[in-house]
């Protein structure tokens, strides 16, 4: 019971992290001109928007070998290197 | 007699704790599909933005020419359908067949909304005279966007007939790997869209 509590509230937590940081994306992308802080910024936000769901809707966080960081690779380096690819 | 029911409880915890973690959820060959996809997805992702390090201000315009709020609409609805997705994985987990089902049709109902959004904004930008064929932009554009369509698509159908066999009572607590290989997918679909929205609506 309290295990399946604590799963649900995981699943919650994350979804509406992930609205909230969508919605702040559109924010900072629609009122600030563009500049490497937005992008680093925009780069971060989309790195920990991948990260919740590769942990935690994906349920990686705790998988065996390196099945977690094969998949968080994909969500943290193809972002960083768009980011440097358009703006370094 | 309390103390009996609580040891139970956690028994019953540990048992629904080995269940959903410390293990690869669903089958490994699909994992290893997962992988595939993302690769072929990153790829077409650095092209694109390779092509617009060489033309920005082709780029540039062509992304003034997409509608902002169909982005939000298509990320907002395909994260919402993957949470409850990832709550009927939990549902299956417990043996509630009907709850997971519902939670599944919820799920579809809000990719629905994503076709719809993604389908308006095409027939917009065709209507204004751009294609496949227009410039490197609207090429890159349609090409990456519905290749990606159609990944949704495959996971509406994987998720519908999850749904079918949810209503048949077939998954349960040790019968749900192929459950969590279809969850997986759409999850997958989710966070790739996750980096389009990045690359084709919010960097500028």
């Amino acid at each position: 019971m309290l295990s399946k509590l604590r799963e649900s509230t995981g699943i919650h937590i994350s979804a509406g992290l992930l609205l909230i940081l969508t919605l702040l994306s559109i924010g900072l992308s629609r009122y600030y001109p563009a500049s490497w802080w937005l992008t680093v910024t925009l780069v971060l936000l989309t790195i920990i928007k991948g990260q919740q769901i590769t942990d935690v809707f994906m349920e990686l966080k705790h998988a065996p070998g390196n099945w977690r960081f094969l998949l968080l690779a994909y969500a943290v380096v193809i972002p960083i290197l768009l980011g440097g690819i358009l703006y370094l | 007699m309390t103390t009996c029911l609580a040891a139970n409880e956690v028994a019953v915890d540990a048992q629904i704790k080995q269940a959903g973690q410390g293990r690869l959820p669903g089958d490994l060959a699909m994992w290893f599909f997962i992988l595939m996809e993302l690769t072929v997805f990153a790829i077409f992702f650095i092209g694109f933005a390779v092509a617009e390090r060489l033309n920005p201000q082709l780029f540039s315009g062509g992304r003034e020419s997409l509608h902002v709020w169909v982005g939000l609409v298509c990320t907002l609805t395909l994260v919402i359908s993957s949470y409850f997705v990832a709550l009927a994985v939990v549902k299956v987990r417990e043996n509630n067949n009907p709850a997971a089902k519902k939670l599944l049709l919820t799920a579809l109902l809000f990719a629905c909304v994503y076709l719809g959004a993604k389908l308006w904004e095409y027939r917009q930008l065709i209507e204004l005279g751009y294609d496949l064929s227009t410039n490197t932009f609207y090429t890159l554009y349609f090409f990456t966007t519905a290749f990606h369509f159609m990944h949704v698509l495959l996971g509406m159908i994987i998720l519908a007939y999850m749904a079918l066999k949810t209503g048949k009572n077939v998954y349960s607590q040790q019968n749900c790997q192929g459950f969590e290989a279809g969850a997986a997918y759409w999850h997958m679909v989710d966070l790739v869209w996750i980096l389009l929205f990045f690359l084709v609506y919010v960097v500028h």
